[in-house]
């Protein structure tokens, strides 16, 4: 049964329309009687049809309520209307409802309208109802389908992106095959693969053929170790020796056969599924120079070090053979043949090879180069004076002006040289010279300026020890100067003294002799009285004597003659001249010897020695049936000397030294003071000669004596 | 006491020297003075050498004065072999000279000189020394007598 709804504002009629609504089959739940009840109801008890007054009474009329129910439900409308304006019909019409019913109306007319309306209400549901089946139905459809290619495309676009992959893999590992290609070829380090079974070279990069020197494809192919590591065939130490890695200092050889240094390492390697070695190696032949330059440096040093210790500590005696051991660790150290030093003259004249060391089996000049004249080396000395060292590659191209020099080098078998000047405060006095004999020799500068160092190192040797005899020289002289000072005073004070003893005792002895009374006086005493006397007299002229000698001695070493160059003949002469008288009344005979040499000294002085010399052969030449003196000069090439020599007395061996003692006289009854060979001894030693007899008692004297001689003879 | 005459040597190179020391002993009257100008002569008179040979002319001497500086044999080699020679050593040996030097006066007491005097200026002085002389070592001291004593058994 249909529920209706009947909206009408006329109870009466509403209840009328409600009994005829239910004699017709319908059920009328309810009745509204103005608009807002009709909404309200509606939604309540959702009617399948709404019967709607249009008039109703109140703010809502019919249409306005069928318009709000519609918003809430979908329900058919059928309106009642008294009577119809257009307008009203007109909005009516807009809510779409199923029918009208114009009152009065009959019961019939009602049931049609409202059966048409529901029937109307049902197909437009039903209608409605497939429309919205059909319309979901595709709307599934369309998401299936648009679920399924969405899932095509998925599919697609993984594909898609696995090719790009791939494609990039590809790429990449293209990519990467060329760069280790490129890293192989460009590393600084010779690589080579090996095959560890029969140590064939498999591969090689262009740096291991550049340090071989052969092209790549000469190396493969060869057994490595005649390349590299030719010492460790048979003992490979990753093949052999089972060691995991090796890293070492090898050599390589390349094909000029020179031994190349390399630092090698040794790895196994797996390429493919095939075992091999990869060895990579530097040429460390720089760094080993390097390393050598710096040891050998190092080494010099510590030879200059130990050479400067010990010539500090050395004594004087020592000196020259801690220059011959310097020249020897030095020449050993340089690896040249001969090593020595010249010095020169103080005047520059002359230049000496005064030390020398040689190295095995090389011919010693040291004696065949003494007394050279310098001047007979002037591009030599030039160079020298000019502080600069002379080095000489190759003897054979030294320069023509260096004439003498070239023949003086290759008579001694020279091929090359380094020679460096000594120079001690600022003057030359001498140089070093390093010889290579065996072969030709170059120095770099770095070894030029060791040598310098040891030239050095050998100038102070050399000025210690002219210093260092300086010193003892000076020593000595003041040595035996102050032993002559006091030798001198003692003398002085002790013969000077026995005169004045005499003196004063006599003078006591007069005055006593002459208080005796005049009357008493004997002859005894008158001679007492005239001893006396003569013994002052005596004790006077002999103290004045002592004290002539004694100022003449001192005069000899503070007054001097300047010297001069003199034939000794001459002085000889002059003295036989002084003395023609003695000679002649004591009838000796004096023979004067040939070929005397020139002399340098002052003329007076010697020529008193010689006075004094022969007076002292007259003196002592005794009972000779053929009285002698010679005066002569014993030219022996080591040591010349002058000599004065009689047939006389002679004097005892123990009296030599003695006799040349101030004062002293062998007889005291002869005459003079005593002074005359110490006067003579005095002036021999300012002269810088010396004074020795050679003589035996009853055997005759003679006296020998040196001076410094000039010229030639 | 003085039942001899005492003897003395004088060994003295200078000879105004030996004549003031023997003038200066004149006088005392209790010795001989021998005079000897050298040191060989000096060993020859005490070893009784050459013209010394004759004991009674040149008897052994109760006092030496010896001089340093001498011909031929100095005064401190003389010592030295008079001090090395048994039968002279006990003999004084005064050493008279000139010299103060100290090197002198050490090496002369090395030599076992018995006593050392250096000659004084001016004659009273030296008088007086020439008489200490004689006083200490003619009278006062007791020479070496002729008494043999044999050490050996004393063992």
């Amino acid at each position: 049964m249909a529920k209706i709804l009947v909206v009408e504002d006329e109870s009466i009629v509403a209840m009328d329309i409600k009994n005829r609504l239910m004699r017709l089959g319908y059920d009328v739940p309810s009745i509204a009687y103005a608009g807002e009840e009709a909404v309200e109801k509606a939604t309540k008890i959702r009617p399948d049809l709404v019967l709607m007054d249009i008039m109703l009474r109140g703010e809502m009329d019919g249409i306005e309520a069928v318009r709000q129910i519609h918003e809430r439900l979908d329900v058919p409308v059928v309106y009642l209307t008294a009577f119809s304006d257009e307008d009203t019909l007109q909005r009516a019409k807009i809510t779409g409802p199923f029918a009208y019913i114009i009152k009065p109306f009959e019961d019939r007319e009602l049931h049609v309208a409202l059966e048409i309306a529901l029937y109307k209400h049902r197909m437009e549901k039903y209608l409605k109802e497939s429309e919205e089946e059909l319309r979901k139905s595709r709307d599934d459809l369309e998401i299936r389908v648009q679920e399924r290619t969405a899932e095509l495309a998925a599919a697609n676009k993984n594909l898609m992106e696995e090719i790009a992959e791939r494609n990039k893999v590809e790429k990449a590992l293209q990519e990467s095959e060329g760069r280790l290609k490129k890293i192989f070829d460009t590393v600084q380090a010779g690589v080579v693969i090996i095959d560890p079974r029969t140590h064939i070279i498999i591969d090689a990069n262009p740096v291991a053929a550049n340090m071989i020197g052969l092209e790549k494809d000469q190396i493969i192919g060869s057994v490595c170790h005649e390349l590299i590591c030719p010492a460790e065939i048979g003992r490979c130490p990753i093949s052999d020796l089972k060691q995991p890695v090796d890293g070492s200092e090898r050599l390589l050889i390349n094909t000029d056969k020179m031994s190349l240094p390399i630092i090698k390492t040794v790895a196994p390697i797996s390429l493919g599924d095939l075992d091999y070695l990869i060895e990579s190696f530097i040429d460390i032949s720089a760094l080993k120079q390097a390393e050598e330059a710096l040891h050998h440096k190092m080494q010099f040093e510590n030879i200059i070090t130990t050479l400067s210790t010990n010539f500090i500590n050395l004594e004087l005696e020592r000196i020259d053979d801690g220059i011959n051991d310097a020249l020897e660790r030095v020449g050993r150290f340089s690896d040249i043949d001969r090593c020595y030093i010249f010095q020169f003259s103080d005047d520059m004249t002359k230049m000496d090879n005064t030390y020398e060391w040689c190295a095995e089996e090389i011919v010693a000049q040291i004696d065949n180069l003494k007394d050279l004249s310098t001047q007979d080396f002037p591009w030599w000395m030039n160079k020298l004076c000019l502080f600069e060292n002379i080095y000489i590659p190759r003897v054979a191209d030294i320069p023509p002006e260096a004439g003498a020099e070239k023949d003086i080098l290759e008579a001694q078998s020279i091929q090359s040289l380094i020679a460096i000047p000594m120079i001690s405060e600022g003057r030359l006095i001498g140089y070093i010279g390093f010889d290579s004999v065996r072969s030709e020799k170059a120095w770099s500068d770095e070894d030029i300026k060791l040598l310098k160092i040891a030239g050095e190192l050998l100038t102070n040797a050399l000025r210690r020890k002219h210093v260092e005899t300086e010193k003892a020289n000076l020593l000595r002289e003041l040595g035996a100067k102050n032993a002559e000072m006091e030798r001198f005073t003692y003398t002085v004070s002790h013969d000077l003294r026995s005169p004045l003893i005499t003196i004063q005792g006599f003078l006591g002895f007069l005055k006593l002799d002459l208080s005796k009374q005049e009357d008493n006086k004997t002859d005894a005493d008158s001679k007492k009285i005239n001893t006396d006397i003569k013994m002052i007299e005596d004790a006077t002229v002999k103290m004045d004597a002592l004290l002539a000698n004694t100022l003449e001695l001192s005069r000899i070493g503070r007054v001097a003659n300047p010297p001069e160059e003199v034939p000794y003949e001459d002085i000889v002469k002059d003295s036989l001249a002084q003395l023609a008288e003695k000679i002649r009344s004591s009838g000796i005979s004096v023979l004067v010897g040939k070929e005397l040499p020139q002399v340098y000294v002052d003329r007076m002085r010697i020529m008193e020695v010689l006075v004094n010399l022969i007076e002292n052969s007259i003196k002592y030449i005794g009972n000779r049936a053929d009285p002698t003196v010679e005066i002569g000069y014993n030219a022996d090439k080591e040591k010349p000397f002058f000599f004065v020599r009689d047939n006389g007395i002679g004097i005892d061996p123990s009296q030599h030294e003695k006799v040349f003692e101030l004062f002293y006289k062998l007889d005291k009854k002869s005459e003079g003071s005593g002074a005359g060979l110490a006067i003579v001894k005095r002036i021999l030693e300012v002269h810088g000669g010396h004074l020795w007899i050679e003589s035996e008692e009853g055997k005759g004297c003679k006296f020998c004596f040196t001076l410094p001689l000039t010229g030639n003879t | 006491m003085i039942n001899k005459l005492a003897t003395v040597l004088l060994v003295e190179d200078d000879e105004t020297h030996a004549m003031l020391i023997m003038r200066s002993f004149e006088g005392m009257g209790v010795e001989r003075i021998q005079w000897v100008s050298d040191g060989e002569q000096a060993m020859d008179y005490l070893q009784h050498r050459g013209k010394y040979t004759d004991k009674e002319e040149s008897p052994h001497p109760d006092v030496i004065l010896l001089d340093l500086r001498l011909p031929k044999l100095n005064g401190h080699e003389v010592l030295k072999q008079i001090k090395s020679l048994e039968e002279l050593r006990a003999i004084p040996v005064v050493i008279l000279t000139t010299s103060k030097n100290e090197y002198d006066i050490a090496k002369a007491y090395l030599n076992y000189a018995n006593s050392y005097l250096v000659k004084p200026l001016g004659l009273d002085k030296f008088q007086e020394m020439v008489k200490e002389i004689e006083v200490y070592w003619l009278e006062w001291n007791q020479t070496r007598p002729n008494v043999r004593i044999n050490e050996g058994k004393e063992k």
